[in-house]
């Protein structure tokens, strides 16, 4: 509980908390920055490298690139608005201090105003007793004394001065103490108020930060319903530009499945499945061109490529019967043209971004390099 | 010959370099009622919980993309080598 002085209250919290809110977000900012400059360097490093592996490759670091450029900006924007709030805070929590001092002081003051108050109010009721005992004096007791009733009523009237000085200075003093405590809630809202705005600039700045997104989770989402799933792909989400961060059914998968789970464990608000349709939409027609081009190379995948098309189906919300259904006509159209059908037929169908897991696809038993691009960046 | 010169050391860098972003969030500073205001409290911890999805999405798309090039850059010299000199030159 805050400690409270004199009828102030100290604010919730701690000085200094938010710097170091900040600082850690300002440090994990620079984690992303540090990272997106690390894929630009490995982007960087191969100039010469052509073809449609060094495409997937491209676009895959640019993506990585991106979202932790996303990242960063967020944590970056996210940090100021602490901060923001921080110096604000501070200063206020020292100003309350300060009043809570203030009010110390003026309770003290008034203390002393209300006892010397009551001692001259008790002065007065003795010298005003004494009056009147002098003017009723029998005369077995001496008799009426002029003088002494005159210097009793001054003495009396005196004392009613200062009772009265000193019950002025009392209510000053209320009076001060009420403005103090008036401007100590002025500075508690303030801090409110900050915490409110901050909070909103915060959440505004997250919203910039890439979303995780696990494309075969059910429209209801939750993580009720991830277990059921069969996440071919981990989507990154980086405003208008979003590719896949891992595809196929391999060790890569099982990871970002296993890793997707231990999230899902702590951290409910992933969003999950189609939760983000504006970047989603904007992708599919990045995907489709891509798709469209690598498509023509295309080559088979395995089981990996039917079943990107069933999770995509699924994930569109589509029945088990036509999402089935729907991966055959896929799987057949692509071998029609003496490909099988792989991720990129899966996007190109059905838009998902689990399209570019199969973006270094290549010529069966042709091109190397793409060859390459297959293994690497499309088959987990 | 070989022509393929993404280092996977670079990418298993970067994969780690991710590894120590998720590392470095959750910190403990945004312990309750510190910040003084629940709106900012709730508003940090999300970006926190944000921050923290991405960075272990991001490490496990790097790593995964490291690995696979790591076991694959042999196989594509090799590959290349047979190749030279029709599809693969000049990439």
């Amino acid at each position: 509980m805050p400690e409270v002085i004199a009828g102030i209250a100290l604010p919730e919290g701690r000085p200094g908390a938010a710097f170091e809110v900040a600082q850690t977000l300002d440090a994990a900012a620079a984690g992303f920055e540090r990272t997106a400059g690390t894929v630009e360097r490995a982007l960087a490093m191969v100039p010469s490298w052509h073809g449609l592996a060094a495409i997937a490759y491209q676009d895959r670091c640019a993506t990585y690139e991106q979202a932790a450029t996303s990242a960063a900006n967020a944590l970056r924007s996210a940090a100021a608005d602490v901060r923001r709030y921080g110096s604000l805070y501070d200063e206020a929590h020292a100003r309350i201090e300060r009043l809570q001092r203030a009010a110390e002081e003026c309770l003290a003051r008034i203390k002393v105003a209300e006892r010397e108050a009551a001692e001259a109010a008790e002065r007065e009721r003795a010298a005003r007793e004494r009056a009147a005992e002098a003017a009723t004096r029998s005369p077995l007791d001496g008799g009426y004394s002029l003088a002494e009733h005159a210097d009793a009523v001054r003495e009396a009237d005196a004392a009613a001065d200062d009772r009265r000085r000193y019950e002025a200075e009392a209510e000053a003093e209320r009076e001060e103490l009420e403005r103090l405590q008036k401007e100590a809630l002025e500075e508690h809202e303030r801090i409110r108020q900050a915490g409110r705005e901050a909070g909103v600039a915060t959440q505004v700045a997250v919203e910039g930060m890439p979303r995780v997104v696990a494309p075969g989770a059910p429209p209801a989402g939750g993580r009720g319903g991830f277990e059921a799933l069969d996440p071919f792909a981990l989507s990154l989400t980086a405003g208008a530009k979003s590719i896949d961060a891992l595809g196929g059914a391999s060790r890569g998968a099982e990871r970002a499945i296993g890793s997707l789970r231990a999230e899902a464990r702590r951290n409910p608000r992933v969003s999950w499945g189609p939760g983000s349709e504006p970047p989603r939409t904007q992708r599919l027609a990045q995907s489709r061109s891509t798709a469209k081009m690598i498509g023509r190379f295309a080559k088979p995948l395995g089981p990996v490529g039917p079943a990107l098309d069933l999770a995509a189906n699924r994930a569109q919300g589509r029945s088990w019967g036509e999402s089935a259904g729907r991966t055959a006509i896929s799987g057949g159209m692509a071998g029609l043209g003496g490909f099988a059908a792989g991720a990129a037929c899966g996007a190109v169908t059905f838009g998902l971004a689990a399209a570019a897991c199969g973006a270094g696809g290549a010529v069966a038993g042709g091109i190397a390099g793409d060859w390459l691009g297959d293994q690497a960046f499309g088959d987990g | 010959m070989e022509r393929f010169k993404v280092s996977p050391s670079e990418l298993e860098g970067a994969a780690g370099t991710l590894g120590r972003v998720e590392g470095s969030l959750g910190c403990p500073t945004r312990a309750g009622g510190e910040l003084g205001s629940a709106e900012l409290e709730s508003a940090v911890g999300a970006a926190f919980e944000a921050a923290d999805a991405v960075a272990l999405a991001m490490a496990d798309a790097l790593a995964g993309a490291a690995r696979n090039v790591s076991a694959n850059a042999s196989s594509y010299a090799a590959t290349e080598a047979a190749s030279a000199g029709s599809f693969g030159a000049g990439r």
